[in-house]
């Protein structure tokens, strides 16, 4: 029995080698301070660039379910660079095949917005990881600001095993004065299964189911 | 040491013209000089360039006492026959010589005393006019005031002379000069390269030495002849009286060179314009310095005119495409010398001199001292016949003009002991740079102590650090750097990290590369 096990493990292993790391995690925010705020229209900015500047394409950011609340949606748009497909409604895919890529498109704010995030993580080859960041825009196409660096209220650098950074509004900066009100729920962030995962249940079985046939025959 | 005073007048009056034909009486006429030397130029043994000259003739009517066609009873002694009414006594026609030379005599210790012997003294109203007297200066009196210059003109019976005593001259500090920012560079920092190794024509003044005057007529031009350009000394022309912006006095070009008595063409004329100069001493091996060829004070002008002390005729320095020549070695050290050839006399000019010094990393340690002041120097104070006209008295004050100080070593390149960890890259679209931070932990088991910087190597040449803190010069390559702010112990303790926001300029939006280096000290 033991030595079936093993085999069925081994079959695995080989299966994930072929696999990515990924994660996906929800993003939540209450942005009923914008709501009817006279520096609107505000604009949903997300940026994929390639940390080793080569357009390798080993990372890849899909955005869907876009929920805008009570009073809010989306507006015509989007202004997309690089490589971006899709969305609000069809869901947003951002490649880092090219050097930087950018999705930006203006939104009506209900009184919450949130959204799911599923991006791989795989190490680029210099020293400078891909980051994925997420910002809100005003009417002027400026960063509301937030407590960190980069004034974006959510980044990743897309390593293996890392999470999302997270910030809230800066009140001291933040010219919209309302904004203060933007609060950002501590993303989940899931493992999903590893493809290698599914492929060990999925082939375990009618290898175990062999083996136990093989078993009987002999006994 | 050879400062004009004013010309001296003399209005005669009153006795009667000595009828036609009959010789006019002659009188020794005497100036003593208070409480200073005479410095008149001697054209020729005890005969100076100081004349008597009488009723004010123009330059076409001048005749010396001695000139062919005078009757010269002794040397410089003439006689003249009257004309009756005492008019056209002294008109410049022959046998009527109207400028009379002066004559300094041996037995006079003190040099402090001027005679013209038997000068034709006529009755009636006949104006005499004593000029190119030349003194030395004095200082200030106790009270800082100028100091006064006395003359007193004597001659004896039948000559009778009111008022004989008269102030000629005010004596006081007439240029101040100053190093203005005097300044300290590190050895292994180099200043100005391009220009140190040819490569360039010109680089960044550090330093100015500046010459005030302290009286609008401190500065003069040689003589009254127009400014032509920055390159050129006008030839001299004719002065019929000293105009306080020349260094010439009376001077008529058509004077007669006289046997025994020297070349009157001579007389009055100065050698060149006001000079000035800055010598440098003590200056490091491999430092050089340079100067603008010509340098302006609203209307002055002062040309640079040698390498060397300023003796000599005007002969000016070649600059480069930049118009500068470098100061190169004279005697004991480097001097740049200016000559002036346009002054203004109706303010005070102050000429500025900027000078560059340049160099490579890596010369010795020096402090540099300079010696500003008026040229050319000289020791000699009385009347003599070769010492140039003007020159000044020998004040040798160094003062501080730069120091090249020896570098304490170079920072430490701490990048084995710590662990950088970069983050990914956002632009910032309200500035539109591009973004990252650097986390740096100290891995090591020691202490890191500051002040600590990140610098950039090999920096992709489509990025550009925003608002670098500086750039390595002396930890080698060259690269922009930020400073670590590592606390208010301004050190990295074991296990330590610390964040560092970088922001890069990257118009083409391509990759951003790098590799970093971290330094600890203050010599970067």
């Amino acid at each position: 029995m033991k030595t079936r096990i093993l085999t069925a493990l081994a079959i695995c292993f080989l299966l994930s080698t072929a696999a990515q790391a990924t994660a996906i995690y929800t993003v939540t925010m209450d942005t009923s301070a914008l709501a009817g705020h006279p520096a609107g229209p505000f604009y949903l900015e997300f940026q994929l660039i390639d940390g080793d500047g080569t357009g390798d394409g080993n990372n890849t950011v899909v955005l869907n379910n876009f929920l805008f609340g009570t009073g809010g949606g989306a507006l015509p748009g989007p202004f997309t660079i690089g490589s971006v497909t899709g969305d609000f409604s069809a869901g947003i895919t951002l490649s880092d095949s090219e050097f930087f890529n950018l999705y930006e498109q203006g939104f009506t704010p209900g009184d919450w917005l949130s959204f799911t995030v599923w991006t791989t993580l795989n190490a680029d080859s210099g020293p400078t990881p891909d980051q994925f960041s997420f910002a809100i825009l005003d009417n002027t196409e400026s960063q509301l600001p937030t407590a960190g660096f980069f004034d974006v209220f959510l980044y990743h650098d897309l390593n293996p095993g890392s999470v999302p950074q997270v910030f809230a509004s800066d009140p001291n900066r933040d010219p919209i004065g309302g904004g203060t009100g933007i609060t950002m729920d501590a993303p989940t962030v899931q493992d999903i299964p590893e493809p290698c995962t599914w492929t060990m249940l999925l082939a375990g079985l009618p290898i175990f189911a062999a083996l136990r046939r093989f078993a009987r025959i002999r006994f | 040491m050879t400062e004009l005073v004013s010309d001296i007048l003399l209005q005669c009056n009153g006795a009667t013209a000595t009828p036609a034909g009959q010789s006019i009486q002659r009188v020794d006429i005497n100036v003593f000089i208070s409480p200073i030397y005479v410095a008149s130029r001697l054209l020729e043994g005890e005969w100076s360039e100081a004349l008597l000259i009488i009723d004010e003739p123009d330059p076409a009517h001048q005749r010396v006492c001695g000139d062919p066609g005078t009757i010269e009873v002794a040397p410089g002694v003439c006689d003249i026959k009257g004309t009756g009414t005492g008019q056209g006594v002294y008109d410049g026609s022959a046998e009527r010589p109207n400028v009379f030379q002066g004559r300094i005599p041996p037995e006079t210790i003190v040099h402090n005393r001027i005679v013209w012997p038997g000068v034709p003294i006529d009755g009636g109203q006949h104006r005499i006019r004593i000029t190119n007297i030349r003194v030395n200066g004095i200082p200030p009196n106790g009270l800082g005031l100028p100091s006064q210059i006395f003359a007193l003109v004597y001659a004896p019976s039948p000559l009778t002379i009111s008022n004989a005593t008269q102030v000629v001259a005010f004596s006081e500090n007439s240029v101040t000069t100053q190093v203005v920012a005097p300044t300290t560079f590190q050895s292994c920092v180099g200043q100005n390269t391009g220009l140190a190794t040819g490569a360039a024509t010109s680089g960044t003044p550090q330093l100015t030495v500046r010459f005030t005057e302290q009286m609008p007529t401190a500065f003069r031009k040689r003589t009254a002849a127009p400014f032509v350009d920055a390159d050129t000394s006008p030839d001299p022309v004719a002065q019929n009286e000293w105009r306080p912006i020349t260094e010439t006095g009376f001077y008529n070009p058509a004077f007669p060179s006289l046997p025994g008595r020297g070349n009157l063409a001579r007389a009055g004329l100065a050698d060149f314009g006001t000079r000035f100069y800055a010598h440098f001493s003590n200056i490091p091996s491999g430092v050089r310095l340079f100067a603008p060829t010509s340098v302006a004070s609203g209307g002055a002008v002062a040309r640079m005119i040698m390498r060397y002390w300023a003796d000599g005729s005007f002969a000016p320095v070649s600059g480069n495409a930049a118009g500068l020549a470098e100061i190169t070695t004279g005697s004991a050290g480097e001097a740049v010398v200016y000559e002036v050839l346009e002054a203004n006399s109706a303010s005070q000019d102050q000429f500025e001199v900027p000078i560059q010094v340049a160099y490579e990393a890596g010369v010795p340690a020096g402090a540099v001292q300079v010696v500003l002041g008026l040229g050319p120097l000289s020791t000699e104070d009385l009347s003599d016949s070769l010492s140039p006209v003007p020159r000044f008295k020998q004040v040798w004050n160094p003062v501080p003009a730069f120091t090249v100080e020896a570098c304490a070593a170079c920072a430490e390149n701490v990048s084995g002991r710590v662990v950088v960890t970069r983050s990914g890259l956002r632009v910032n679209r309200t500035t539109n740079r591009f973004m990252q931070t650097i986390t740096i932990q100290n891995t090591s088991g020691a202490t890191i102590a500051g002040p600590l910087v990140l610098a950039l190597d090999s920096l992709s040449a489509n990025a550009t650090l925003y608002s670098p803190a500086g750039t390595t010069e002396c930890a080698t390559p060259v690269s922009p750097y930020v400073s670590i702010n590592a606390g208010a112990d301004n050190a990295l303790s074991p296990g330590e990290s610390v964040i560092v926001g970088l922001e890069f300029l990257n118009p083409t939006i391509k990759g951003i590369t790098y590799t970093t280096r971290v330094l600890a000290g203050s010599q970067r």
